[in-house]
């Protein structure tokens, strides 16, 4: 059986996706028979209002933010270990989590105005927010027409921490409460209803899309950006490509749910320890594997501490890690990366 | 075949190779020889296009390289590098394939006759009993000699070799060379081996160009460039060049301190 | 109570509303069946009838409903409501930091949704894509932003009757502590400490915050009036010169006591610690915007001035 299953890495982890994606939605604070929830998805029977309401208002869109942000979050977190060749690589590495948070926190301290705007102030702050900084960050470590990739790192540090102070230094002088922003830095703040996901699916798409098809391109970089080069590849090309598709994954991935921590560094690892580094094979696995990941730790953020919500970020950390640990330990002793 | 003219090469202001004049023939073996930092990898470097060319004109097959997209420049020069960075999670054949970059699309789709390539370079470097083996799992000489073969399924009339048996024990040392003139001879290639081994360049090239501080001090046979002066005024050690006890090339005695 | 109160009181709050610009409320007769009010983020607000099933996003608002009346009205409270002691028994719907639960809130299926300043405005948003009424009561700047929270909430609750005893009831408390002060010269300065984790940097309200608009109305001095914000930061040598007659520990609730003071580094030589004028003080009185305002008013006088009013 577990042959087969390792094997088979697309069809385990679609059905584990499937999987998440049901038990998402089909638990939540109030209690909604499952049986009726299924009949109602396809089409069966018809919920009363309130029931209604909470499947396709409130659950059903929560849960594909969710699947999408994990997605997102594992798949950019791949690529960037590819392009870096750096285990210690997630999406935040080169400034979209701090360039997001100064975003939001800057919106909330200053507690923008209720226009049709206005209630969007956060996550659009914090999309751009993340991309003004990639930006600076990629014209910073530009030496000419090449951008060094241990370059980058170290501008994307030193960028991320003078982002990070800003942001603590507006969250502790800011008229409101620090609370808000400190559960969204946790990534206690998904936004619920149809109009975030509508909104973050084009950026997600379009990154994922090109994201999955580089995997050739990012495996031919793990020899090296030199020998790269001299196979033929346009290196600082393929690179711009990679950072650019990655980061808006990420970016929309942390304006409309906050910062989720973890869920890009781990899985891509967890998924390179069971199925290799080939990255046609390990971007899509991270895709699927990322959200089922986090629709499995959302799904325990909202039901353990019911009715309150414990911030997804959190949980994450908390499970995460051991989990990765127990997989590093059973995996054969040298890291196949 | 390469012909290169009046090279200047430089790093910032620093200049590495001044107006170098080079000539490469297919099915030649040329060694290129010389002491630490007179600029060898440079000019490898230069030959494939990784780094710019301040002066002068390099030539690959009758085609001006400045002209050339990357793509075309690695159908026509394929680099064997010093060092490998061979990604320990693939397999030796996953490494060898990643060769035939130049000849595959975007998404890297590999084709029948990429196939037979790669697995007649495997073969060539005797290597194919462990295609399956992870590149993580192999000895130096082993993964030297998945270097070559990815080179050798990149199907290119150039191979270009960097100190290819800088960390090999004696035994590889000849094998991967005794490969590398075989290729050229077989296979018609134009196959340039910087190395550091005066000896081993005397044994397996057919002509070899000395290069001193970034010019080229003596060009010819091993017999022309292998000689007691220009190496004393090129190393700055008194050495001494005796005929080989067993072939006809000279031999490099280093004396004791 | 006489005709003439009442409608003296509803000039008087109208014709404040006028000069100051607050959020209007546009005042109903009692005959009219549909109520209609412009909320804090300038919403017209609107309902049929008086609502029923109400669903509280604040404690200030859990306390105003009760206190009008209008607690058996109320379906669904936030967690941090937790006074009257009859709110703890009503359903729990999450934390405004945390996470309030829009599954619990329309699973109550309620027909109005009183909603704060604390309340995120994305959320205003989301609960109304649900389909729900959601009213934003913005905060009072005074006590008659105050009195006018109450006549809205009690609008929209058909609690106007209730309502105006109350107001008439708390003007009247408000008026007799303005009475006791009258001709009282002393302004004893107060320092209201908000959190003092750094003690050489504590955090107190600032100017135009209700704790200093509320000190000053108990005749008080407000130590942090020359800083900006609820929350603002004052160094201990600022303190030292401003040397505070009274220190009130806002942060009492959260374990700070009247001995603990005088261990922090120069906070013995403050007059207050050495008079032993520091006193706990019940934050929740203060800042939420609810009519224990008069509550914290009172206490605050007795504090700062014991031999006019006890």
């Amino acid at each position: 059986m577990r042959t087969f299953l390792v094997k088979r890495p697309f069809f385990l982890n679609a059905c584990l996706v499937a999987l998440t994606l049901l038990l998402s939605v089909a638990f939540g604070s109030v209690f909604i028979p499952p049986k009726d929830l299924l009949s109602a998805l396809l089409g069966q029977i018809s919920l009363d209002q309130t029931n209604a309401t909470i499947l396709y208002e409130i659950r059903l869109p929560h849960t594909l933010l969710i699947a999408l942000t994990g997605a997102a979050l594992a798949t950019s977190g791949a690529a960037y270990q590819g392009l870096f060749r750096n285990p210690l690589a997630d999406p935040y590495l080169i400034g979209v989590a701090s360039g997001a948070g100064l975003g939001a926190v800057l919106v909330m301290a200053r507690n923008w105005p209720a226009t049709p705007l206005g209630y969007y102030a956060v996550p659009a702050a914090a999309f751009l927010g993340a991309l003004i900084t990639v930006a600076a960050v990629y014209s910073i470590a530009r030496l000419g027409k090449t951008v060094p990739v241990t370059t980058l790192i170290l501008a994307g540090v030193a960028l991320s921490s003078f982002a990070t102070a800003l942001s603590s230094f507006f969250m502790l002088y800011s008229e409101n409460e620090l609370r808000r922003a400190l559960a969204w830095l946790l990534g206690g703040a998904a936004l619920s209803g149809w109009p975030p996901v509508i909104a973050m699916l084009p950026y997600v798409a379009v990154g994922l899309s090109v994201l999955l098809l580089s995997g050739h391109q990012l495996n031919v970089l793990q020899l090296g950006e030199e020998p790269a080069q001299q196979l033929g590849l346009p290196v600082e090309r393929v690179k711009v490509l990679l950072i650019v598709a990655a980061s808006l994954c990420a970016a929309a991935a942390v304006a409309f749910s906050g910062m989720i921590g973890f869920i890009g560094l781990i899985i891509p690892h967890a998924l390179r320890l069971i199925w290799g580094a080939d990255h046609r094979r390990l971007l899509p696995l991270s895709l699927l594997g990322g959200a089922s990941a986090l629709l499995l730790a959302d799904l325990l953020a909202r039901m353990l501490f019911a009715p309150e919500v414990l911030p997804v970020g959190i949980l994450t950390a908390l499970a995460g890690v051991p989990f990765f640990l127990w997989l590093l330990r059973r995996a054969k002793a040298q890291m196949y990366w | 075949m390469l012909t290169i003219r009046s090279l200047v090469v430089a790093y910032e202001k620093n200049e590495v190779l001044h107006s170098v004049d080079l000539d490469l023939a297919s099915g030649e073996v040329l060694g290129l020889i010389g002491p630490n930092g007179s600029g060898k990898t440079s000019l490898i470097r230069a030959i494939s296009g990784v780094v710019k060319v301040k002066q002068g004109n390099i030539q690959i097959d009758g085609r001006d390289l400045s002209t050339l997209s990357e793509n075309e420049r690695a159908r026509l020069i394929s680099v064997v590098p010093q060092s490998a960075q061979l990604p320990p999670a693939f397999t030796v054949w996953e490494c060898a394939a990643l060769g035939r970059t130049p000849h595959l699309n975007w998404l890297g789709q590999l084709g029948a006759k990429d196939d037979f390539k790669i697995e007649e370079a495997l073969k060539s470097c005797a290597i194919l009993g462990f295609q399956e083996r992870r590149a993580g799992e192999l000895s130096g000489g082993e993964q030297q000699r998945v270097l070559l073969a990815r080179a050798l399924a990149q199907d290119c009339p150039n191979l270009l070799m960097d100190e290819p048996t800088a960390h090999l024990d004696l035994h590889h040392q000849a094998a991967l060379l005794g490969l590398a003139r075989r290729m050229a001879k077989e296979q018609k290639l134009a196959v340039l081996i910087a190395m550091h081994d005066l000896n081993l360049a005397a044994l397996y090239a057919d002509r070899l160009a000395l290069l001193v501080d970034g010019q080229i001090r003596a060009i010819g046979t091993p017999a022309q460039v292998l000689t007691t002066e220009v190496l004393q005024s090129a190393y700055h050690v008194p050495l001494h060049v005796h005929p080989h006890p067993q072939y006809d090339v000279p031999w490099v005695v280093l004396p004791r301190e | 109570m006489k005709f003439n109160t009442l409608f003296r009181t509803i000039l008087l709050i109208t014709s404040l509303l006028a000069a100051c610009g607050a959020p209007t409320a546009e005042p109903t007769a009692a005959s009219d069946t549909s109520i209609s009010l412009t909320d804090g983020l300038n919403r017209t607000v609107s309902l049929a009838t008086p609502a029923e099933h109400v669903i509280s996003l604040a404690p200030s608002n859990t306390e105003i409903l009760f206190a009008i009346d209008a607690g058996e009205q109320v379906v669904g409270r936030d967690a941090a409501s937790d006074y009257p002691a009859e709110a703890l028994s009503i359903t729990d719907i999450g934390d405004t930091y945390a996470g309030l639960n829009s599954e619990i809130i329309v699973s109550l299926q309620p027909d109005l949704v009183l909603a704060a300043e604390i309340t995120p405005v994305e959320y205003v948003a989301e609960l109304e894509q649900l389909g729900l009424t959601v009213f934003w009561l913005a905060n009072p700047t005074d006590l008659d932003g105050l009195y006018t929270n109450l006549n809205i909430v009690a609008q929209l609750t058909g609690r106007e009757v209730e309502a105006i005893a109350l107001i008439e009831s708390l003007q009247g408390r408000a008026a007799t502590v303005e009475a006791a002060l009258a001709g009282v010269t002393e302004k004893p300065t107060v320092f209201y400490e908000l959190d003092a984790t750094d003690s050489s940097a504590p955090w107190t309200a600032g100017g135009g915050t209700f704790i200093d608009l509320l000190i000053t109305k108990a005749g008080g001095q407000n130590a942090g009036a020359v800083l900006d914000g609820d929350y603002a930061q004052i160094s201990i040598e600022e303190l030292l010169v401003q040397n505070p007659d009274v220190i009130l520990l806002g942060d009492a609730a959260y374990g700070v006591t009247v001995e603990s003071i005088a261990a922090r580094a120069g906070w013995d030589q403050l007059a207050a610690v050495q008079t032993g004028q520091v006193f706990p003080f019940d934050d929740n009185l203060v800042s939420r915007p609810g009519p224990r305002l008069i509550d914290a008013l009172e206490q605050l006088v007795r504090l700062l001035h014991p031999d006019q009013f006890n």
